[in-house]
């Protein structure tokens, strides 16, 4: 009982504490970005917990393809509804932090467009899912539309920001890396709040996986 | 350490009270669900339980009959003798 909330208590006071600390700790005077630095703390985690999201749900789909046990597809596709949201919710953040530092809402940065890519990419994966009746043939269409999905997010977020000439993007393009020289005090902010939004999300979707278990019980 | 601006204050406290709220509401909900977990197995385990009876009798019932023909055949087999 203990060990299986330790974890989700942990995750909700990691991010409480990322919270708190990330509005109220000083942040260093930068230019252009000011005390928006302190997004730090939101935007970035969120990127971190959809990642890990859609990793998990890559697993499960290979487990699949391996197992055939249907328990495997409904982890994978809860896995990606809730790596949605928080890519949902890191796209906002992102949008507010580059109307205040960049005077826009949305930039044509490859790093953006590439985010927005890989999103409809696992959008694309919902619809495909509910256009199928038959729940094997779904589960292994969606199964292996997921493995190319994941290797388009990897391309666009990961690789192609990285070629670009020019990136707005700190870390892309020519821009200096933030990770590399991030002030010690932020770093024991934004390591907790990867930490604590990563197992917020693990634990969104454990509550959504142990749900629709229910439910399938319940219709049989 | 603290930004003196009373405003970073405000937006920490009503970040703090919706984030709690959240967790709340997560809290519950897992609760609920462990509960529903826990009566659909007992109401799993007995179904299983009253199926295994029935296959149980069902056997019995076999069992009995079988020896019922047996007792009737040797009895007719008795008389014939007779």
């Amino acid at each position: 009982m203990i060990k299986g909330w330790l974890w989700k208590i942990s995750g909700l006071l990691l991010v409480f504490y990322s919270i708190i600390a990330g509005l109220l700790i000083h942040v260093p005077e930068l230019p252009v970005v000011h005390q928006t630095i302190r997004n730090l703390f939101f935007h970035v985690p969120m990127w971190f917990a959809m990642f890990f999201m859609f990793g998990t749900s890559l697993v499960y789909s290979i487990r699949y393809l391996g197992s055939m046990k249907l328990k495997d597809d409904l982890v994978a596709s809860q896995s990606v509804s809730t790596g949605l949201l928080f890519g949902v919710l890191g796209l906002l953040t992102g949008m507010i932090w580059a109307k205040f530092t960049w005077g826009d809402f949305w930039t044509n940065d490859p790093q953006l467009t590439g985010a927005s890519v890989s999103v409809i990419a696992y959008v694309a994966y919902l619809i495909l899912r509910e256009a199928i009746d038959e729940n094997a043939l779904r589960a292994k269409i969606s199964a292996v539309y997921n493995i190319f999905a994941f290797m388009l997010l990897a391309i666009f977020l990961g690789i192609l920001p990285r070629l670009a000439d020019s990136s707005l993007h700190p870390g892309k393009g020519e821009s200096p890396s933030p990770m590399g020289d991030l002030d010690p005090m932020m770093s024991l902010v934004f390591f907790p709040a990867a930490i604590g939004w990563i197992l917020f999300a693990y634990w969104v979707l454990d509550i959504r996986k142990r749900k629709r278990i229910i439910e399938m019980q319940h219709q049989l | 350490m603290i930004i003196g601006e009373d405003k970073f204050l405000v937006v920490v406290m009503v970040i703090s009270v919706i984030f709690i709220g959240l967790a709340v509401y997560f809290v519950l909900i897992d609760r609920k669900l462990s509960r529903i977990e826990k009566k659909q197995a007992e109401i799993f385990c007995q179904q299983k339980r009253s199926q295994d009876l029935d296959i149980r009798s069902q056997d019995k019932y076999k069992v009995n009959r079988e020896i019922d023909i047996s007792i009737q055949k040797k009895d007719q087999g008795s008389q014939d003798g007779l």
